[in-house]
């Protein structure tokens, strides 16, 4: 199929000044397709940009490192009953203990309590009048930063006296102390976390992956595991295990002892499912992919119903573009303009005018992906590709609809289009 | 889909490969421009049948300037679309400029008006939107001319009818007699075998018709075929030749000579 460069320039042009000479008209009809893309993009950028958060907390856990908790999103996106799961055994101390003394492939096991559990456990820090945003609240193991991302830049870790004792002494994460005490000393000051005075002990150095999750990842304050059930009383029972295995030892190997240990421990039967969820950094990233998967399927679900219903606008407004113009196609089908000639002008248009929704859409759509993040420090991330496939898409969308007006307008008998009053 | 070019289409190459015509009446290479026989147009109703055109004969010659006279509803504008190809007959066989088009498809069609008929219409017909050049670019865009070739083409055949200034003019901005000027520009670009104008100056004042009539003798003068609608006495009294329609059927024939000359 070729067309002569002077056709293909008539064709834009036409399509131009048709839409341009109905602005208003043009911008209620592409309504839904500017709604559906807007929504694509801003959802899109949000779940990118939060993808790439929690895939580099999650990568931050590490390879040789296994998680062991009462329930996880992991058995929550299985399907197991709610009820089921609240009722499984809480881990303790003692679990910890048994699995360091047990478990062979484990080189270190450290314990916390809230931090990303369940429910939430969290607060403000207050420091003569200052306060912090909200903070997450965990409570550790004198071991805690043996394992995970985080280490000590001012003053000292918890003791085996500080766990005794249940000490009212905690450890900042490098947001608070900033938010707190700004260049200042932190280490003796007294602190008020959830009506009770602390004195802070120690501050930790900004996480490698605040670069990309942003301050988030600093917004924490560590105390004495001991101390955390005097902040949270009896839910605090449950604690989380962080496990790294010994060098050389292939995490699988883990893996199995670590389940082994736990089985016994809980007397399961080897018919019986396990009553607790033992996560690794393949499986948890694995999860997340399923979440995002399921996320972005009705994202997409819902936005084709949006541009549906946009391109049925379309549709309909072409119509319409085409009995207004009955007598332009008379015209120029009498000056030797062919049926494809026709076809593809209308064609044109009602891409351009979808294309033209489009583009208002990924305008909007990052417009508020960008909104999200300058207001929240949210971390989103604006894929060009994105931008790309909802200008192609929505084309397509108007292309589609555009077929049938199109189709008729290149039908249309010369000698009746040019009768038409 | 193919690209339509003058001197490269399918059409002119038929008639070169096409023996004489065997029929005794229409004699080999009498160079007449259209041989029409037989032409019927019959519109069929849900009730009644309209016989807009029952069986006409119509030969015209290069550079005759003939002029279809009747009264209203008697035929002449039904007779005008198909020597134009808009329309094909019902029944009889038509001969343009050497080619049978009674067979030819729409795109085909499109294709023998783009290249040998102009149109004028009695309501100009310009794109609303466009420019006097735009308007005038039209068929040569549909013809394949692109570029600069195409730009000059139009803007010499502004200047042929005096309105080479009003070029970046809209239809809005320009008179009646000067949008139908824009039209004859427009139908002489592509330099048709026959411009066939349908009452041009149908909706022009009587000053007004007479220019856009001058214009025309212009072109005649110059060689150009042209076949002329009107039920308008004054106005066919510019042609050579007169051919009455009556009830779809041509019920004179005569040359003439024309009542108004240059002035
Ligand atoms: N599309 C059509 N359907 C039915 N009848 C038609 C149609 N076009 C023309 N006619 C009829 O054919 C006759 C001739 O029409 P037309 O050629 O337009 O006459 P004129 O141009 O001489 O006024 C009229 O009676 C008209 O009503
Ligand atoms: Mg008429």
């Amino acid at each position: 199929m070729s067309m002569g460069r002077g056709l293909v320039g008539e064709i834009l042009r036409m399509a131009w000044d048709s839409l341009w000479g109905h602005k208003m008209r043009s911008v209620l009809t592409v309504l839904g397709i500017v709604i559906g893309i807007t929504m694509v993009v801003a959802v899109t950028s949000l779940i990118m940009g939060f993808d790439t958060t929690i895939t580099s907390q999650i990568e931050s856990m590490g390879t040789d490192t296994l998680i062991l908790a009462k329930f996880s999103i992991q058995s929550i996106t299985s399907g197991q009953d709610f009820m089921d799961l609240i009722n499984r055994p809480d881990l303790t101390e003692a679990d910890a203990e048994t699995i360091r003394e047990q478990a062979a492939t484990v080189d270190s096991v450290s314990v916390m309590w809230g931090g990303g559990g369940f429910p939430p456990s969290r607060g403000r820090a207050w420091y003569r009048g200052e306060r912090t945003s909200e903070l997450e609240i965990i409570g550790v193991g004198t071991d805690f930063l043996d394992s995970g991302d985080m280490q000590l830049l001012y003053g000292r870790f918890f003791t085996e006296i500080d766990m005794r004792q249940r000490s009212d002494v905690l450890v900042l994460g490098d947001a608070p102390t900033r938010a707190l005490f700004g260049v200042n000393d932190p280490i003796g000051r007294s602190v008020r976390l959830r009506g009770r005075q602390y004195r802070v002990i120690g501050a930790l150095k900004q996480r490698d992956i605040s670069s990309i999750a942003g301050e988030q990842a600093d917004n924490l304050v560590l105390v004495p595991g001991s101390n955390y059930r005097k902040l949270f009383g009896p839910r605090a029972g449950n604690a989380t295990l962080i496990m790294r295995a010994k060098e050389g030892v292939p995490i699988a190997d883990m893996q199995m002892d670590v389940e082994g240990v736990m089985r016994t421990r809980h007397g399961l039967r080897a018919d019986q499912e396990a009553d607790f969820d033992l996560l690794s950094q393949d499986s948890v990233i694995e999860i997340w992919r399923q979440i995002s998967t399921a996320f972005f399927l009705v994202l997409v679900a819902l936005s084709s119903v949006a541009l549906m219903v946009g391109g049925i606008g379309v549709m309909a407004i072409m119509l319409v573009s085409v009995t207004e113009r009955t007598r332009e196609i008379g015209v120029r089908k009498a000056l030797g303009a062919r049926r494809s000639d026709i076809l593809f002008q209308f064609l044109a248009e009602s891409a351009s005018l979808a294309a033209a929704g489009g583009i208002i859409g990924v305008l909007l759509g990052s417009s508020i992906a960008y909104g999200v993040y300058l207001a929240t420090s949210f971390p989103v991330s604006l894929p060009w590709w994105s931008f790309t496939i909802a200008v192609g898409f929505s084309s397509l969308v108007g292309i589609f609809f555009g077929i049938y007006p199109a189709n008729r307008a290149a039908r249309l008998d010369p000698v009746d289009a040019l009768r038409y009053e | 889909m193919s690209e339509v070019e003058a001197g490269n289409d399918p059409v002119a190459t038929e008639v070169v490969e096409q023996p004489p015509s065997p029929q005794p009446d229409v004699p080999a290479a009498t160079g007449n421009m259209i041989e029409a026989r037989g032409l019927k147009k019959i519109y069929r109703m849900a009730k009644v049948e309209v016989r807009a055109l029952d069986g006409v004969d119509l030969d015209v010659m290069p550079n005759e300037f003939l002029a279809i006279m009747g009264p209203s509803g008697s035929g002449k504008s039904t007779l005008m679309n198909l020597l134009g190809c808009l329309d094909t007959p019902t029944e009889g066989t038509y001969k343009l400029n050497g080619t049978e088009v009674s067979g030819l498809d729409d795109d085909e069609l499109a294709a023998v008006r783009n290249r040998e008929i102009g149109f004028v219409f009695q309501t100009f017909n310009l794109l609303a939107r466009a420019t006097s050049l735009h308007n005038v670019e039209l068929p040569l865009i549909y013809s394949g001319v692109g570029g600069r070739n195409r730009h000059q083409r139009a803007m010499a055949a502004l200047e042929k009818v005096g309105l080479a200034d009003r070029a970046d003019h809209r239809p809005n901005e320009l008179s009646g007699g000067e949008r139908q000027r824009v039209a004859v520009a427009r139908a002489l670009v592509n330099d048709p075998a026959i411009v066939l104008a349908d009452e041009p100056t149908g909706t022009l004042d009587s000053k007004t018709s007479h220019e856009i009539m001058q214009l025309l003798v212009g072109l005649h003068e110059n060689g150009q075929t042209i076949i002329l609608v009107t039920h308008e006495d004054d106005i066919s009294g510019y042609a050579h030749r007169g051919v009455k329609v009556l009830d779809g059927l041509i019920v004179s024939d005569e040359r003439q000579t024309p009542r108004f000359g240059k002035d």
